[in-house]
């Protein structure tokens, strides 16, 4: 008896979804800092952005801010890492577990999915953060300052 | 049933070969992560770090237009020792250190982890955020010695890993040896106990606490053996003793017996032959008496005569025999001289092929009996012990000695002090059924005319009704030891 091969479509769509979707953020994206559209912030220095991440305080207009952490993908993270805090990442979270021991320090806020990171960007005009510059340019309500990383 | 052909020190080295076969590579693996981990950590660190400060120096100083300054700043980059490459990209014009070196260039690629790939450069791109500016500084920095120090610390761990497995899998065999020696030896006075040597001690000379405890408990188990074995041993003698004694007693009952039923009926019949004998004797020697001296009958009664007195002569041996003649005169009696006078006559009597030699030991102690019949006793026997080497020639032995029976030796002889008469001849010997009925009357192995086969019969008869004890131990080819056992007088005044 002769076997009918069928080629069950669902996998395979996944696969090709997964594909796009990495190609579309790892080739020709830029990483841009982003902030409220509302945000009074329109810019911030290499040294104070650093400081921002590392958990020190500082303010911009008088109001202090606040550093949310995008981890959503590995690459951006790592791209984070090296762009922004100059550091491996060890010696990142080690810094951060040691001004949080010695100071009490706000660390920054950590999100894991990109949706969740530009609603709160969006909704707090004190909090910065980072994204692909795809992702960033689909919210009306964040604003890209610059471009940290590029392809 | 277990496999028991696998020695404790092939084990023992197995399981810890196997042992370390699986965790010596987990162990290599994760000691390898750690190195590299921390080796590329280090890497990534530093260069960041000092791409940040180049970035910064180029953010801060204003330096950015200045192509001289620039090229300067990139200068410092390479001249630290630091990175290997330095450029700078800014508003399209691309400025390069003039100490790049000639195989390095920036070819779009930027590195945001640490790789083994080939390509020995980490190249990092960091924008400068400047007013008016847009560029960004690349950064190379050589990844070889770091890779050199990935690839050392592996050989290193390596090596050390190895030498460890070495030293340990030397010190299992050392420690196995050291452990299994005291054993194989214990092994060994084992089996020598068990295959006999019930007096080796086993022993383990061994510093090692439960070999040693070992080695006590067996050694303690095999003394406990050794005495039951001994005690058994002992036990079994005795009974093997008393059961040759209780046969030989048997032997010697039911030969009683038959010997006493023989007795009574060759006695019986003895006797009515001499009555018999006694008319024919008198009334021959009385018709003897009254023929004339010429008589032609005279021959004839002589020959009747003859034949009577031989005929009373058998009769006189077979009551003998059966206990049935006067025994004689009783009386405290030292048997040496009817024994030497006994020996003085066979050394006249031998052939020149049997020497007769006299052994008489010790104090002779008095025995109650008649000299006739000793003499008769000795005379008979040492006939036998003739006839026995009449072919071959030998050694008649005539002893005589004092004895103590233990009452356990000689079999069946009672307790007491004896006088022992001894007759040894060294020749054909007898065989156990020839034994059996020697002193049956009548019962002879000569041939026929050469005997009556009442000598040896008359010896019993003498025997018994001395109360003395007849001792025979005879071997075919070897000869036949007699030994009579009087009871010595004192015993029995006693």
């Amino acid at each position: 008896m002769k076997r009918r091969h069928t080629v069950k479509p669902l996998p395979w769509v996944l696969i090709g979804i997964l594909l796009l979707s990495g190609a579309s953020t790892a080739r020709g994206d830029s990483v841009v800092l982003i902030v409220s559209a509302q945000s009074p912030i329109h810019e911030i220095e290499s040294g104070e952005l650093r400081k921002l991440f590392m958990g020190f305080r500082v303010v911009s207009g008088g109001v202090p801010l606040r550093a949310a952490r995008n981890r959503s993908d590995s690459r951006l993270d790592k791209i984070f890492l090296q762009n922004v805090v100059a550091l491996s990442e060890l010696v990142y979270e080690r810094q951060l577990l040691t001004r949080k021991l010695r100071e009490a320090s706000a660390l920054p806020t950590e999100f894991l999915t990109d949706g969740n990171l530009l609603d709160a960007v969006a909704q707090d005009p004190r909090t910065v953060s980072y994204a692909w510059a795809t992702a960033a340019a689909k919210r009306s309500d964040v604003r890209v300052l610059r471009v940290l990383w590029h392809e | 049933m277990a496999r028991v052909d696998v020695g404790l020190a092939r084990r023992v080295v197995l399981v810890g070969l196997a042992v370390h076969l699986l965790t010596l590579p987990v162990v290599t693996w994760v000691l390898l992560v750690v190195v590299r981990e921390t080796q590329t950590n280090n890497f990534v660190q530093h260069v960041r770090t000092f791409a940040r400060g180049v970035a910064d120096g180029f953010e801060i100083a204003p330096v950015l237009g200045d192509t001289n300054n620039t090229g300067k700043l990139l200068d410092s980059v390479i001249l630290t020792g630091e990175g290997v490459y330095a450029e700078l990209v800014d508003n399209g014009h691309r400025t390069t250190s003039a100490l790049n070196p000639p195989g390095i260039s920036y070819s779009g690629r930027q590195d945001l982890e640490f790789s083994e790939h080939p390509d020995a450069t980490y190249f990092i791109v960091l924008p400068i955020n400047k007013v008016g500016h847009d560029a960004e500084v690349r950064l190379g920095f050589d990844k070889r010695p770091t890779l050199d120090d990935i690839a050392r610390a592996r050989r290193r761990i390596l090596e050390v890993l190895t030498s460890y497995a070495a030293l340990l899998l030397a010190i299992a065999v050392v420690s196995v040896h050291y452990l299994t020696r005291p054993l194989a030896r214990l092994g060994d006075s084992a089996r020598q106990v068990a295959s006999g040597d019930h007096e080796r001690h086993l022993s383990a000379n061994t510093t090692i606490r439960e070999v040693h405890d070992l080695a006590a408990d067996l050694e303690a188990m095999r003394a406990e053996l050794v005495g039951v074995n001994a005690k058994l041993r002992t036990e079994m003698r005795e009974r093997e003793r008393v059961e040759a004694q209780r046969h030989a007693l048997e032997s010697q009952l039911r030969r009683r017996q038959r010997l006493e039923a023989l007795g009574t009926l060759a006695g019986g019949v003895a006797h009515e032959v001499n009555n018999t004998l006694v008319p024919i004797m008198l009334f021959a020697q009385s018709v003897l008496d009254a023929l004339p001296p010429d008589s032609p009958s005279r021959e004839d009664l002589l020959g009747i005569l003859r034949s009577a007195r031989r005929s009373k002569e058998v009769v006189k041996k077979v009551l003998t025999f059966s206990r049935q003649m006067n025994s004689g005169k009783r009386e405290r009696l030292d048997l040496t001289e009817p024994v030497e006078e006994v020996v003085r006559l066979f050394r006249a009597l031998a052939p020149a092929s049997i020497s007769v030699v006299k052994c008489i030991e010790g104090r002779c102690l008095p025995v109650i009996a008649d000299a006739t019949l000793i003499h008769l006793l000795t005379m008979n026997l040492c006939t036998n012990a003739l006839q026995a080497m009449r072919a071959t020639g030998g050694t008649l032995t005539v002893g005589l000695a004092p004895l103590t029976a233990t009452g356990l030796e000689p079999a069946g002889v009672a307790a007491g002090n004896y006088m022992q008469l001894r007759i040894q001849d060294t020749g054909h010997g007898m065989d156990t059924a020839t034994m059996d009925r020697i002193f049956e009357p009548f019962f002879t192995t000569r041939d026929a005319g050469e005997g009556t086969g009442l000598g040896l019969a008359v010896v019993h008869g003498i025997v018994e009704s001395l109360d003395a004890t007849l001792l025979v131990d005879s071997s075919t080819g070897l000869g036949t030891d007699f030994r009579v056992l009087f009871p010595a007088a004192e015993e029995q005044t006693a």
